[in-house]
């Protein structure tokens, strides 16, 4: 993308306005994904409406609250010391929090079996090491056990697998480099010699985790986390603690609401093993939360991963023969037939895309080819009626929107994308990207009615 | 050495890290600060769009996003955010009314003067590319003035790459139809002729 337009010049916010900006934007993502205190059922989601009408019925507020007490007046772990003092000391006292949490999740959407119609399961896992008092946090991101991200935040600045952390604040405190790397966060791309410090924040945790880390120890430890009750998780008992704190924005706000979270602990063993929000909005499952003393390993910087493509470009060329596109692929295309579903196949375009690896990587672009059919009616457009095109290649491209992720879909797979009326698919050792704006027709059938071109 | 692109850091916003869309946030709120600018000439409109954007791209995080196209994403949810302004400044009013107020920037207030010229061409301009069809006034300042190439609007439009071809064709001939005489710096509409000729 470049900058070069016959607008007004470009203009930048003031840095002090843009960090504003900045602070104001986290400060709002904190305020709404701070989980509110409202009471639901342990096991149970409930809807922000069904909520918000809880809310706004006193009385059944007023019943609830009662049967919540009852229940812990009679439970028989009620007011037990040991309960919090067992799950406090499960999870230690050292400087060093260490928790992996796992949850359903895939790059883009949910992937799916073509033959079978079923979604393939995917794990997403997060795991953090963060020590508040040496600033430090690593996270180390994986789908499926694949490591899809790893980053080391420290008060000199952040490091990934491809290198440093590049923000406006180290662009500032390396300024020359920064110019190498062709890197800038002025409008005029100067970014003078002498290094400068401009506001960092020092790294925090996911919102959600940040509940947990930063309260959940403080309430077991005063008294502040309640037992609401017992439930099943994957075959054990376990008890459901909720634990509160007040809003950061509510300091000297005493009607500001509190932040709640539940957090299910194993029965037996004490350890944590589910975090939820306390208004169902959102859940993982905790694999490990300890806490350890320090250990430099535990921070140690990401290896440097080889260059992966950063970009990719589609350039259409001329229509050519359907006979021709088995030559242009080095394989045989997919396609309906010349007539599906009242759609005609209407052009055949060879495409040329080329790959890039950004400009440090030391790496040439690469070039490849594919095909495109486009299936709708005569001298018709998207815009004009009912479309379906389809785009076939021999390895994955991301100039045909491809993630290109070891995780992403294999052959006989198709995965629906993020933007509308678009899935990837991986059919007779071909990438195929398929975008169509037919009412009614998903990808998945479309996926399915796809076949060889006869010789 | 090389920063971490886009794609990852948008992989971990969709795990909730803000710090990760903070950092988006840097790098992208040039852009789509003047891209606001673009659409309603109005640079503290602008500002607050800004907030908007990013705020609705939190909202949404849970899309998943092809690789190396969170920006025409982000321009896309600007796009929307643009076309349903009074709805997206209503949704987020609480919000906007909690940003802080500005401190006085004396570079800023030496800029005003521009700043103030910039809107009058721009609204010109606007003027003009308000009697072409919405979409095609989308397709037009993603492509004619923003210069996004065809696959980068097709992705913040969600859209098919051909059918921004043929909107963006139709939008410049609809233009060279309107007016014959525009096209004066004066008025701006310089802005709209310019970006006529591919």
């Amino acid at each position: 993308m470049t900058t070069k337009h016959p607008l007004p010049p470009l203009r930048d916010l003031p840095a002090e306005r843009l960090v504003q900006r900045k602070e104001h934007l986290l400060a709002e993502i904190a305020r709404k994904e701070a989980p509110l205190a409202r009471s639901s059922q342990p096991g149970t989601l409930r809807s922000a409406r069904f909520m918000r009408r809880r809310a706004a019925a006193p009385a059944l507020a007023a019943a609830l609250t009662a049967a919540i007490v009852t229940l812990l007046l009679v439970s028989p772990w009620e007011g037990s010391p040991s309960l919090t003092e067992r799950a406090r000391a499960a999870i230690g006292s050292g400087p060093v929090l260490h928790v992996v949490t796992e949850q359903p999740g895939s790059l883009l959407g949910p992937l799916v079996d073509i033959e079978t119609g079923k979604i393939v399961p995917q794990t997403r896992q997060t795991e953090v090491w963060f020590d508040e008092g040496r600033a430090l946090k690593k996270t180390v991101d994986r789908l499926d056990g694949v490591v899809l991200d790893e980053v080391l935040e420290t008060p000199q600045g952040g490091f990934t697998q491809g290198g440093p952390l590049i923000t406006c604040a180290w662009i500032a405190a390396h300024p020359i480099e920064a110019t190498t790397l062709r890197v800038s966060c002025n409008e005029n791309m100067e970014n003078g010699t002498t290094p400068r410090q401009i506001p960092k924040a020092p790294p925090t945790l996911d919102a959600r985790l940040a509940g947990f880390v930063d309260h959940y120890r403080s309430a077991l430890d005063s008294g502040r986390a309640e037992e609401i009750g017992r439930d099943t998780i994957d075959g054990r008992t376990v008890i459901w603690l909720r634990f509160t704190w007040a809003s950061p924005s509510a300091k000297g706000n005493t009607s500001s609401p509190a932040n709640a979270q539940d957090v299910a602990v194993d029965a037996s063993a004490y350890r944590p093993v589910r975090l939820r929000n306390a208004d169902g909005s959102w859940s993982a499952d905790v694999t490990v939360a300890e806490t350890l003393p320090y250990n430099a390993f535990f921070f140690r910087r990401p290896e440097q991963a080889p260059p992966s493509p950063a970009s990719g470009r589609t350039r259409e060329k001329s229509p050519i023969e359907l006979s021709q596109a088995a030559a242009v692929l080095g394989r045989t295309p997919l396609w309906f037939g010349e007539e599906w579903r009242g759609l005609r196949l209407v052009e055949v375009t060879e495409l040329e895309l080329t790959t890039g690896y950004g400009p440090l990587s030391g790496l040439e672009p690469t070039f490849s080819k594919a095909v495109r059919l486009t299936y709708g009616a005569e001298g018709g457009t998207w815009d004009d009626g009912p479309t379906i095109i389809i785009s076939e290649a021999t390895r994955c491209e991301m100039g045909l929107l491809w993630r290109c992720s070891p995780v992403g879909p294999r052959e006989g797979q198709l995965q629906e994308h993020g933007f509308p009326n678009t899935a990837v698919a991986r059919i007779s050792g071909l990438y195929l990207t398929i975008q169509s704006n037919v009412p009614g027709l998903d990808a998945l059938t479309i996926a399915r009615a796809l076949e060889r071109v006869a010789p | 050495m090389v920063e971490p692109d886009d794609s990852t850091l948008w992989s971990r916003v969709r795990t909730g890290d803000a710090n990760a869309f903070g950092l988006l946030f840097e790098r992208h709120a040039r852009t789509i600060y003047n891209y606001c600018f673009g659409r309603v000439g109005d640079w503290a409109a602008a500002e607050d769009l800004l907030s908007i954007v990013f705020l609705e791209a939190w909202r949404r995080r849970d899309i998943p996003l092809p690789a190396g196209k969170e920006l025409p994403w982000l321009l896309g949810v600007s796009t929307n955010v643009v076309r349903n302004r009074r709805r997206s400044e209503r949704r987020h009013a609480a919000a906007l009314k909690r940003v802080p107020v500005p401190k006085p920037e004396p570079g800023f207030a030496e800029e005003s003067e521009e700043r103030l010229d910039d809107e009058r061409l721009m609204q010109r301009a606007l003027t003009l590319l308000a009697r072409l069809p919405r979409h095609e006034q989308d397709v037009f300042a993603l492509c004619a003035w923003f210069e996004l190439s065809y696959e980068e609007a097709a992705v913040a439009l969600g859209i098919p790459v051909g059918t921004v071809r043929s909107r963006l064709a139709r939008a410049r001939a609809h233009l060279r139809e309107l007016d014959a005489a525009f096209g004066h710096e004066l008025d701006g509409t310089h802005l709209v002729k310019e970006a006529l000729e591919p």
